[in-house]
C-alpha cells in the first residue's frame, strides 16, 4: 500500500508539458521548436560566461602564486 | 637616554597583490551584461526567424541587406581589433608605445561606423524602417545598439590615444579598454551571421 502511495505520488510529481502563457503559445503550433534554441542558447551562455571567467581568475591566481612569483617575492629587496 | 633610540620603521601590513586589477574586474562584469544584453536581443530575433511564415526570410516585402559591402566593414572592424591588441603589446614594453596602432583602429572603426549610417539611410530610403515590419524593427534595434557601442568604444580610444601621448595610461586602465574594445570587435561577426547571412 505504502509502496503504491509512493509510487502514485512519484507520478504525481512527474512534470507534464505546460506552458507558462497559454494564451500565447499554442502547443499545436509548429513553430515551438523555434525557442528551443534560444532557450537552450540563454539558460547556457551566463553559466558558461561565469565558467569561462572564474576559470581565467582560477588560473591567474594559480599562476601568480606559482614558484616563479614565489622566488621572485622573496628575493631581497633593492 | 630615549632620545638615543632611533624610532624603527613600523612594519607595514602586507597585502596580497590582487588576482585581477579593479579596472579589469569592472570592465569584465560590464561586458558579462552586455554579452546578456545582446544575446536577449538575439534570442529575439532568432525566435522571430524561426517562425517566419513558410520560412521565408527575411520577410519578401523587405530589401535585401547588402551583406556582401557589410563583410568588407566587418574585415574593417576585425582589423581595429588587431591594430588593438598590437598596440596592447607595444604599451607593455613601452609606456607610450602602441600609439600608431592605436590611431589605425581608430580610423578602421571610424571607416566601420560610417558604412554603418552609409547603409542605414540606404535602408530607410528602400522601405525598410523601425515600423515597416518586425524584421525592420530588429534590424535597427541590434545593429543601431552595436553602432552606438561601437561609437561609445571609439570616443574611449580616443581618449586612450591622447593619454598614451601623455604618458598617462596605466596597464590595468588600458587593458581594460582593450577588454571593451575586443568585446565590440568580437561581437559584430556574430551579429552579422545571424542577421545578414
Amino acid at each position: 500500500m505504502i509502496g503504491r502511495t509512493m509510487l502514485a505520488a512519484a507520478v504525481a510529481l512527474v512534470p507534464a508539458p505546460v506552458w507558462a502563457c497559454s494564451s500565447c503559445n499554442d502547443p499545436k503550433d509548429l513553430g515551438q521548436d523555434a525557442f528551443l534554441g534560444p532557450t537552450i542558447f540563454m539558460s547556457l551562455l551566463p553559466l558558461g560566461m561565469l565558467g569561462v571567467i572564474g576559470g581565467y581568475f582560477w588560473w591567474h591566481a594559480h599562476r601568480a602564486a606559482g614558484p616563479g612569483s614565489a622566488e621572485l617575492s622573496s628575493s631581497p629587496s633593492p | 637616554m630615549s632620545g638615543d633610540v632611533e624610532a624603527l620603521p613600523l612594519p607595514r601590513p602586507q597585502r596580497s597583490a590582487p588576482v585581477v586589477e579593479s579596472e579589469v574586474l569592472a570592465m569584465v562584469i560590464f561586458v558579462f551584461t552586455e554579452v546578456m544584453f545582446f544575446a536577449g536581443l538575439i534570442s529575439g530575433y532568432s525566435i522571430l526567424k524561426g517562425r517566419a511564415i513558410a520560412g521565408i526570410w527575411p520577410p519578401v516585402t523587405d530589401p535585401d541587406l547588402p551583406a556582401a559591402a557589410t563583410a568588407v566593414s566587418t574585415v574593417a572592424l576585425l582589423l581595429s581589433g588587431v591594430a588593438v591588441f598590437l598596440a596592447g603589446r607595444k604599451h607593455a614594453v613601452d609606456a607610450s608605445g602602441g600609439l600608431r596602432w592605436l590611431w589605425a583602429a581608430l580610423a578602421l572603426a571610424s571607416g566601420f561606423v560610417v558604412w554603418q549610417v552609409v547603409e542605414a539611410v540606404q535602408l530607410l530610403s528602400a522601405g525598410l524602417t523601425m515600423v515597416s515590419s518586425a524584421h525592420g524593427g530588429f534590424f535597427y534595434t541590434i545593429v543601431g545598439a552595436h553602432a552606438i557601442h561601437a561609437v561609445i568604444a571609439i570616443a574611449i580610444l580616443a581618449n586612450s590615444i591622447r593619454l598614451l601621448s601623455r604618458a598617462q595610461m596605466t596597464p590595468a586602465l588600458f587593458r581594460a579598454i582593450r577588454i571593451f574594445w575586443y568585446f565590440v570587435v568580437g561581437l559584430w561577426p556574430f551579429l552579422y551571421g545571424v542577421i545578414y547571412l
